[in-house]
């Protein structure tokens, strides 16, 4: 079978590149004697492409083609055979031209000049579109009845995409004469200081049509812009936005990726997954198959803060990491701070993942979905009042836990899986108020035989209202509510059977404003708080056999507050730097009892020296901080920049794990009277430069970062067993560093990147005296220390419609403790073990390879479908999750335990009402 | 927690370890309730490459309680102290530790560990019990054997059981007929190696607490397996359950033992961890010492199970006769004596191997237990 499989990639990669050669889109064509405007418009019927001729031209000529499979170009050449026409094919044009062949461009067009703003089609027209390619659209900004001289003209606009209606977010408006420009906000805003006069403006942004145009500037006002997709780069591997984005504005640390990377990207099982996609990226690692969660820079996985359209998310995957919690139909981008981390956010020590989700469509219903081997989805979405309102609705489901009946193993073939997540969005949108209210519930079981059960849950719910107050100040507020749950049964031993339900609430309330004082300054300011609610549950005895004493773990509350300034000034026109400040404030809330211990002795119940009682609403204990963030970014010249990030963070609550990845059953802790918030500073420097010409970009990053009050538990700790989490844990110092180095292809037929991170993550607890230490006092890499990490992706767009990608990953093992010598009890040998994490597992490595194939490119069409074809781990390589050590027999023998050790293949089946292209 | 997922796969692997192991001092030992032999080992950790038992000659051991007796333990075999308590010195309650001094000079001294009071053995029983295997339709089958605890408020929390199995088999065939250039008949029959006793501990180690449990009793503990694949079922099948009442400090170091064995093999398992002991190096602290000096009470009970009627056994005797087609010639000197088949009362022309009459070569021995019936 897997050699099938090859064989059948093989062929369908050498067929595809033997058809790109003479062209991409084929015809059935079936005339005879036809006029050539028939033909032509047979053509356009069944490709994307319009034929541009002149009637007079071609009106003596006929078209005998009876052929399948014929492609446009040899069609063309076929028709105007024994004539002195010639066929060009430009963008998605077909020229017929007298004698000649198209040598540059498309004739003009020339739009009736306008003399105010320009209003927006609310239509797409195709003679709109066209004239946008045209270098001579003219604006006009302000009233040309009071010019305004002397000082500058503050011009704001937005641009937006032709067929979403969306706000497009990273475009450029680049003026040619005054080589300055703005980008625009998630939005498509952007605003500009410039002095009155005409000027060639140049919009720009990735993934859509170039759009040039003549501005003039009178007074102050606003335009509008749309702009239309470019077709070509459909399929294309890009870290969000324009090119020249990461040289001007990208601080250091921050990775955009947008939806398209997501989709592109070979999947396990048929899902595309957006934590695997950043674990791609420098810097960002999952210690294996299996482990839910990632690692940032060397931090712990509860330290990174997952947010998706402002509702945090504290469990984000499905099925023990295999799948992913995000539906990537409904996400439009998402951004990760994992460098400078800009002073709105905090609350989290490691890193920020900002999901945003898509708005529904503003201009028609339509409807998209697929089907894979374990789950299916279907997004609905459409208008509720034109141009004005919308809904998604986005829903995903697994139908089937077929995969686990032919596993070869008792235990889970007897086993059952399966889970669901929903999400609705609701968008209201006015020239200066945006309005978004947003769902996402998303459930898991699993039920292991008669062993285990587990069923986990994350919902919430966000009001996100966005307001432009004038042309200099804009608010966005946000209310949210987050609950995660879960339930474990485990019957392992029926007279310890027990079951434990644990339940986290997290209520968020934000209020962020943006100032623009002029081109070089604006400042961004705000409060928030956190409500968290957690209840830790109760240990129960699980059926009637059980003798398990209920423990009751405890219920807990904290309430987290912040305010926040930050600066962004323009020092000169090549140095920035953007300065802030955040304040918080902690606590945790009773009603509580705490005890207290002895000062020279372990938290041990033995040790309890007293209790102190507080009453509801009362604060336990107040922690403060104040937060320094800064980056300063220097462009070098018009290719290259230095950045250099500053921050410090904090947090307050933590997850109680000690098994090597974190498990679904896996306990949160707020910080407490004993237990004080975590807080870390990170220094960051990198160098980023594009190469244009070739499409390259790349850059180097170092970083080191500082945590006190890592909170690490004891050798042996049991969470279930007390409610006193203070005497299973203790905390002490994480440190971590590395470099980063990304070198990108965007914008080519042939990309994709290379990444590759040196890193190291190392944790000491050591308190001074033997009962207060960890490992001996020294310090031991953390579970998730991965010095070398290789991470490529490589797209080929063999055709508009053939995408093949390939990704490879290379990792060191992840460190283990192993044994170091044998020795004997009771005439039994027994394995005496290294410190903690002295050795290490063998190293990861994995190949992965998709194919992706579109349907038809016609433009009229009910339902456009797409085929995913993908091998996960091409090479079968059992890569070992976990060493172990088993006494069998008198002797020990080692072993390793692989999650995945065979390829698996899957086919994926994506539709979408209307064409490809149709959003 | 999870045995496997998914399409996981299991295989041997050989870890490269640093060779830098220091060799530590092995000390365990322990008291327990019941006058009689109390014993200290005292033995040197092997490397990963040569694992061997490494005694430590020569050593001064006391066991000292908390009432300051002294008792001077005497070196019976290398390595291995002894010295007998009598009964007055042997109170639950008292806490009692060992002090070596090694012949190089190094004093190793445990902590005091405080002898508990524990039950009798409630009861042990056992279920035949098919276990899955990873081939469906395949089942491996046998006993599963249990025990229950019954204890009392006033009596420890803590406890790990021990057991040492004796069976009896029996070789296919006494000796009867031998050729050694020609055909000696012996009568009666040789039954000498014939039946045989295999004695061995059971390497699982078996754990309980009852901290967590609303009362100090559990039910149904699972013991040992004894799979029908084995001989062990054959004839007669015995085994000593030691029930050993443990401070907490000793049931967390047995228990962390049995982590170590088991974990590893799952998704959300946890590492295994070097296990501190009770004891340690006073003359150089920073030196680990290995094991547990531990004061405990004991008792035991005797398991007799005779072959059971509801499982069918699957085991080879390792008896496998060949047909001399060449008639004696066959069985050359170097093959003397050869042992051959008998059919009522004749010798034919079937070789024996050695197996077939010599129960010894099964690895069990042919004096029979003093506690045998």
């Amino acid at each position: 079978m897997k050699k099938l499989i090859l064989l059948f990639l093989i062929w369908a990669f050498i067929s595809t590149i033997n058809a790109q050669n003479t062209n991409e889109v084929f015809l059935n064509l079936d005339l005879t004697e036809s006029t050539f405007s028939a033909f032509a418009k047979e053509v356009e019927k069944q490709s994307a492409y319009h034929v541009l001729y002149h009637k007079e031209w071609t009106k003596e000529i006929k078209v005998s083609i009876t052929k399948d499979h014929i492609s446009v170009l040899e069609a063309f050449q076929k028709a105007l055979l024994s004539t002195d026409y010639k066929v060009s094919i430009y963008e998605s044009f077909i020229v017929i031209l007298p004698n000649q062949e198209l040598i540059s461009q498309l004739p003009n067009y020339n739009p009736p000049e306008t003399e105010e703003i320009i209003e927006e089609p609310t239509q797409p027209s195709s003679a709109f579109m066209k004239g946008r390619k045209a270098d001579n659209i003219k604006i006009t900004v302000g009233n040309s009845k009071y010019p305004i001289v002397g000082r500058k003209v503050k011009v704001s606009g937005q641009v937006k995409d032709i067929q979403s209606d969306h706000g497009v977010e990273g475009a450029t408006v680049y003026i040619a004469e005054l080589k300055k420009g703005g980008i625009t906000d998630a939005n498509g805003n952007f605003e500009m200081q410039l002095p009155s006069g005409k000027y060639n403006a140049r919009i720009e942004c990735l993934g859509m049509e170039k759009i040039n145009c003549q501005i003039q500037v009178i007074s102050d006002g606003k335009f509008h812009v749309q702009m239309q997709k470019a077709n070509y780069d459909m399929k294309e591997i890009v870290v969000y936005g324009d090119k020249q984005m990461s040289i001007r504005d990208k601080d250091p640390g921050l990775e955009k990726v947008s939806v398209k990377n997501i989709k592109e990207l070979p999947m396990m099982m048929g899902e595309s997954d957006i934590i695997k996609v950043s674990e791609m990226l420098p810097g960002i690692v999952s210690v294996g198959e299996g482990a839910a969660g990632l690692n940032v820079r060397g931090g712990s996985f509860d330290q990174n803060a997952f947010y998706y359209n402002n509702i945090p998310v504290y469990n984000t995957s499905h099925m023990f990491g295999f799948f992913p919690a995000f539906n990537a139909d409904v996400i439009k981008d998402f951004s990760i701070y994992k460098g400078y981390i800009p002073a709105q956010y905090g609350g989290k020590i490691s890193s920020i993942f900002d999901i945003n989700a898509r708005s529904g469509n503003k201009k028609r219903y339509t409807a998209h979905g697929g089907i894979s081997p374990i789950a299916g989805n279907l997004t609905i979405e459409g208008p509720i009042k034109k141009d004005t309102a919308s809904f998604l609705i986005s829903g995903r489901s697994s139908y089937s836990d077929w995969i686990l009946k032919q596993v070869n193993d008792y235990v889970i073939r007897n086993s059952k899986a399966s889970f669901y997540d929903l999400t609705a969005s609701l968008n209201y949108d006015l020239p200066k108020t945006q309005i978004n209210v947003f769902g996402y519930l998303s459930q898991d079981y699993f039920k292991l035989h008669d062993i285990n059960t587990y069923w986990y849950s994350n919902k919430g719910i966000s009001a996100n209202f966005g307001h432009q107050f004038n042309s200099s100040l804009r608010g966005d507020f946000s209310l949210s509510g987050a609950e995660y749950q879960f339930k474990t049964i485990d019957n392992q031993l029926e007279s310890a059977a027990y079951e434990h339900e644990f339940k986290v609430g997290q209520y968020d309330l934000k209020a962020d404003f943006h100032k623009v004082f002029n081109e070089k300054n604006s400042i961004d300011f705000g409060i928030n708080g956190i409500w968290y609610d957690l209840q830790r549950g109760d240990v129960l005895p699980s059926g009637q056999q059980s003798l398990q004493a209920p423990v009751h773990l405890g219920n807990e509350k904290g309430l987290e507050t912040a305010i926040y300034l930050s600066d962004n000034y323009k020092i000169t026109p090549l140095l920035e730097l953007n300065a802030g400040f955040r304040f918080s404030a902690y606590s945790a809330f009773g009603p509580k009892k705490v005890y207290t211990y002895y000062e020279n002795g372990p938290r041990d119940e033995r040790n309890i020296s007293d209790s102190l009682s507080f009453n509801s609403g009362e604060a336990i204990k107040w922690y403060y901080f104040p937060e320094f963030r800064a980056s300063l970014n220097y462009q070098t010249d018009e290719f290259g920049s230095i950045k250099l990030g500053f921050n410090q963070m904090h947090q307050n609550i933590f997850m109680l794990n000690n098994t090597i990845t974190v498990a679904p059953n896996s306990q949160w802790k707020l910080s407490d009277y004993h237990l004080k918030p975590s807080k870390s500073y990170q220094i960051s420097l990198g160098v980023f430069r594009n190469f244009p010409k070739g499409g390259w970009e790349a850059s180097a990053e170092v970083y080191y970062k500082d945590t006190k009050n890592y909170t690490e538990f004891k050798d042996g700790a049991d969470f279930l067993s007390s409610p006193l989490v203070e005497t299973t844990v203790l905390q002490g110092d994480q440190t971590s560093y590395g470099i980063e180095f990304l070198l990108k292809r965007s914008g080519k037929r042939f990309g994709g990147w290379l990444a590759y991170t040196y890193s190291r993550s190392i944790i000491k607890v050591d308190g001074g005296e033997k009962w207060n230490q960890i490992n001996q006092g020294d310090s031991y890499p953390s579970n998730f220390d991965i010095p070398h990490v290789f991470n490529a992706i490589i797209n080929y767009h063999i055709s508009k419609r053939v995408t093949f990608s390939t990704t490879l990953t290379y990792q060191t093992g992840k460190p283990a403790t192993f044994p170091t010598s044998y020795y004997y009890i009771e005439d039994q040998p027994y394995l005496d073990y290294s410190k903690r994490n002295e050795y290490r597992i063998p190293d990861y490595f994995r190949t992965d390879i998709s194919l992706t194939i579109e349907g038809n490119l016609r433009k009229k069409k009910l339902l456009h479908s797409s085929f995913i074809f993908s091998v996960y781990n091409l090479t079968s390589r059992e890569n070992p999750y976990s060493v172990y050590f088993t006494k069998e027999e008198g002797s020990i023998s080692s072993y390793q335990y692989a999650v995945i050790g065979v390829p698996i293949l899957t086919a994926t089946w994506i539709f979408k009402l209307g064409n490809f292209d149709a959003n | 927690m999870f045995l496997l997922t998914l399409v996981s796969c299991i295989k041997a692997y050989e870890p490269k370890f640093k060779d830098n192991a220091i060799q530590k001092f092995v000390v365990q030992g322990m008291v327990n309730n019941q006058e009689g032999w109390q014993y200290v080992n005292i033995s040197i950790s092997s490397s990963l490459t040569n694992p061997a038992y490494i005694p430590i000659e020569g050593c001064y051991v006391e066991i000292i309680d908390d009432e300051n007796n002294k008792f001077e333990l005497e070196e019976y075999e290398k390595g291995k102290y002894r010295v007998w308590m009598s009964q007055e010195y042997l109170m639950i309650g008292r806490s009692y530790k060992t002090r070596i001094t090694i012949p190089e000079g190094d004093i190793l001294e445990s902590s005091f560990d405080q002898m508990p009071a524990g039950p009798e053995i409630d009861n042990v029983f056992y279920e035949v019990k098919d276990l899955p295997t990873n081939v469906p339709d395949e089942w491996i089958k046998g006993i599963q054997y249990y025990t229950n605890l019954k204890a009392n408020d006033e009596q420890s929390r803590f406890y790990r059981w021990q057991i040492t199995e004796t069976w009896e088999y029996h070789s296919a065939y006494p000796k009867e007929f031998y050729y050694d250039g020609e055909i000696n008949h012996i009568f009666p029959p040789d039954y000498s190696d014939y039946y045989c006793w295999t004695t061995k501990k059971v390497d699982e180690i078996f754990t309980l607490s009852t901290n967590g449990l609303s009362e100090n009793q559990y039910n149904r503990l699972p013991l040992h397996y004894v799979k029908n694949t084995t001989e062990k079922l054959s004839v007669l099948y015995s085994f000593m359950l030691r029930q050993i009442a443990l401070s907490e400090s000793a049931y967390q170091y047995w228990d962390q033992l049995r982590i170590n064995n088991t974990i590893g093999q799952g998704l959300y398992s946890s590492q295994p961890l070097a296990i501190k002991g009770n004891i340690s190096n006073i003359s150089n602290p920073e030196l680990e010492i290995l094991g547990f000096f531990q004061a405990s009470s004991e008792t035991q009970i005797r398991i007799f199970t005779p072959p059971i009627e509801n499982l069918e056994l699957d085991f080879s005797n390792k008896c496998s006769p060949a047909i001399l087609r060449l008639g004696l010639t066959e069985i050359t000197p170097d093959m003397y004596p050869g042992w051959l088949m008998e059919d009522r009362g004749q010798p034919t022309m079937e070789l024996m191997n050695y197996e077939c009459v010599e129960c010894t070569l099964r690895g069990g021995k042919t004096q029979k237990p003093s506690f045998w019936p």
